[in-house]
């Protein structure tokens, strides 16, 4: 139960260090990334930073709260590590990573006809989630 | 696989929740297990068998095992 303690310790110190970095981009994002016509809008940039630090704030508050509580704390450590839950997300990882390679391969073939930049982008995006999935199994077969 | 877990419950008057947090599970996981959805790994089966003063074999069937 101290290993996870200070797990959520560790969650809410790199919540911090996140929401910072967020609140010190937001003036790049409105004052020094160049103008582009055929990007998206600042407001666009500056929201989607904003919601990743709203569900940082929401993280740490959830952490510092079950911190003070033990109860809560012990609740919580079950739920995080329950291993029918782990078991599910496993499965669902599984399957979704195959669900999500067969919709890129499906988009960029379909793009491919379409537009070559959104083609390659798919195409890219393809290889980086092979390349994510055989590292991440290469990882997992040497840890187990 | 079968499971002695429903009946050992009842004797002992204990809830699927009360067991679940006793052996730092959900409730949902002990739900899964007795209904044979879901199968224990070895150290939550010997610490449910434990919380009973049981072996993992006297609240685990294994026969279905035998049959592959």
């Amino acid at each position: 139960m101290e290993a996870f303690k200070a797990r959520l310790k560790g969650d809410i110190v790199a919540g911090v260090i996140m929401v910072s970095v967020i609140a010190l981009c937001q003036p790049l994002v409105w004052f020094v990334l160049p103008e582009n016509p055929d990007a998206l809008s600042r407001a666009f940039t500056s929201g989607f930073l904003i919601g990743i630090a709203l569900v940082a704030v929401g993280i740490m508050a959830r952490n510092a709260s079950v911190l003070k509580n033990e109860d809560e704390l012990k609740k919580l450590y079950i739920r995080e590590n329950d291993e029918r839950t782990l078991a599910v997300q496993a499965s669902a990882a599984k399957t979704g990573i195959k669900i999500v390679l067969m919709g890129l391969a499906i988009a960029m073939v379909v793009a491919a006809s379409i537009h070559r930049v959104v083609a390659l982008t798919l195409l890219g995006a393809t290889v980086f989630t092979i390349a994510v999935n055989y590292i991440t199994n290469w990882i997992y077969n040497r840890r187990f | 696989m079968r499971t002695e877990i429903p009946r050992l419950r009842r004797e002992a008057k204990l809830s699927q929740e009360e067991l679940a947090q006793a052996v730092g599970v959900t409730r949902q996981t002990i739900t899964s297990i007795e209904t044979g959805k879901y199968t224990a790994s070895l150290p939550l089966a010997w610490r449910i068998a434990r919380h009973f003063g049981l072996t993992i074999e006297e609240v685990f069937d294994f026969s279905d095992l035998e049959d592959e």
